[in-house]
């Protein structure tokens, strides 16, 4: 749209000029990486120190940087997520202040769309090690693959009962803290089988 | 009747072929207290137990086809058993310093640590784990064993799957983390705990001190606070039934549970005690 589109409308005219007015970048509100640093210190797993320290640690096999990987994706779309959805607030604030139920409607669907994202990048995450696991599965015990399957089928109906419940009432930020918590269980408990010893044959 | 010979003759004879079919364990090597000690067996079980002697000895039986190694200086020593299955099969006792730096880990093997005051280290896949000590740091994960934990360590993570864990005694820093697993702790989480299961049941027997901060997040379980009555916290419930304190609410399960907070004991010391589950109930009393 330009000035030029409609010449004699005011209101397109000071909505141009207010979009014009906007920057082009979109810069976090708040700085989100010392929650974000936060949280990875709280679930920090302290080392050994001295000798044990060197002495346990080993290179990285190929889970773990898969795990990095993920990790990596969630944080991103996190800091993202967090970026875009500040800034677009105040914008749309700027230019037009929609009716309150438009405004509620418009803030349901951001949070779905929260949800969305964010259970995406989780799905993500959690494709990547499960695809790394099946390559090992026939070499774990079968102990260990049914408590893994038995452990794996309890997260997913899990979460697919947390998602419908967000679906249903998306404001909810303690189910989303719960699904949250889950999905957390779901990616630990894949990184830690696929750091699980192999049997040789 | 021949054939009821043969299988007694069997019976009597298949005890003795297995006996012959172990191997017998006597190794010791000389280890510094506060060195570092990796264990690894992939089956039977490992009985490790601190002592005030500046070495390691091991001693039992391994299967026949495996092989055990032990090696290193007095700053560390490593060892362990080789080979899959019930071919690697142990039954060993594993003499160590007791401030020693632990690292072990079994694969499908019952894990026990008894005495010791060092940083724990120890995982399973199936096995169980259980661990009574004096150590200040400890880390003890299993799959589908239970894990258990009789001690008070200023650090604490213990995880498992489907397996159980009960933990007796009281942490600084501590998270427990199990799928379907069920949840004991009688002591206390003080200053940070975390508490997280999927379906599993949790109840926590015990307090919490001043700022400190208990968060027990599960899907489906229900989880029982047993407070001592010198509680003074806040708590706050997320849930569709509860009963805290003989007073009970139950919400709409079709709708998202509003969350209940209480003051225990004045709620002035700035420790909160937050409870969150979807599907399961919530109850708090104090004896």
């Amino acid at each position: 749209m330009t000035e030029h589109e409609h010449p004699g409308d005011p209101r397109a005219e000071r909505l141009w000029r207010a979009a014009a007015s906007l920057s082009r970048d979109i810069p976090p509100a708040v700085d989100p990486w010392p929650a974000i640093r936060a949280r990875i210190e709280a679930d920090r797993v302290v080392p050994l120190t001295g000798v044990a320290s060197r002495a346990v640690h080993r290179a990285p096999p190929s889970w773990r940087l898969v795990a990095a990987a993920a990790a990596l994706v969630i944080v991103s779309s996190a800091v993202t997520l967090l970026a875009v959805r500040g800034r677009t607030t105040s914008q749309v604030a700027a230019i037009r202040t929609p009716p309150a139920g438009a405004a509620a409607m418009i803030a349901v669907d951001r949070r779905r769309q929260l949800v969305a994202d964010v259970c995406g990048s989780y799905d993500a995450a959690a494709s990547d090690l499960e695809r790394a696991l099946r390559t090992r599965r026939d070499r774990l015990s079968p102990r260990t693959v049914r408590v893994l399957e038995e452990s794996l089928r309890a997260i997913d109906q899990a979460i697919g009962e947390a998602r419908s419940a967000l679906e249903k009432d998306p404001a909810s930020q303690d189910m989303l803290d719960l699904l949250d918590s889950v999905y957390r269980q779901k990616l630990d408990l894949l990184r830690r089988a696929n750091a699980l010893p192999l049997r040789s044959s | 009747m021949r054939l009821r010979h043969l299988i007694v003759l069997l019976c009597a004879v298949a005890p003795a072929a297995a006996v012959h079919a172990q191997q017998k364990v006597d190794r010791r090597l000389p280890l510094d207290a506060g060195g570092l000690f990796k264990f690894f067996v992939s089956s039977g079980s490992v009985h490790v137990v601190g002592w005030d002697v500046d070495s390691v000895v091991v001693t039992g039986t391994i299967s026949s086809k495996s092989q055990f190694f032990l090696g290193g200086g007095r700053q560390g020593v490593k060892g362990g058993v080789e080979g899959d299955g019930v071919e690697a099969m142990a039954d060993l006792i594993v003499k160590v310093p007791r401030r020693t730096r632990l690292w072990v880990r079994g694969g499908e093997a019952d894990v026990r640590i008894d005495g010791m005051s060092g940083p724990l280290d120890c995982s399973s896949a199936s096995g169980s784990v259980r661990i009574q000590g004096t150590s200040d740091e400890v880390n003890a994960e299993t799959m589908g064993g239970d894990l258990v934990m009789i001690g008070s360590p200023g650090y604490l993570r213990l995880k498992t799957a489907t397996g159980r864990v009960d933990m007796t005694g009281s942490t600084e820093d501590g998270a427990i983390t199990t799928v379907s697993g069920r949840v004991t702790v009688r002591g206390g989480m003080t200053r940070r705990g975390l508490i997280e299961t999927v379906t599993g049941d949790v109840r926590y027997e015990g307090g919490i001190g001043a700022g400190g901060a208990l968060s027990i997040d599960t899907h489906a379980g229900h989880v029982d606070l047993v407070l001592p009555r010198s509680t003074n916290a806040s708590l706050m419930v997320t849930a569709a039934m509860t009963d805290l304190f003989g007073r009970r609410s139950v919400s709409d399960p079709a709708r998202s549970s509003a969350g209940i907070a209480e003051e225990i004991g004045g709620a002035t010391s700035g420790a909160t005690i937050t409870v969150r589950t979807f599907k399961g109930r919530v109850t708090a009393t104090s004896p």
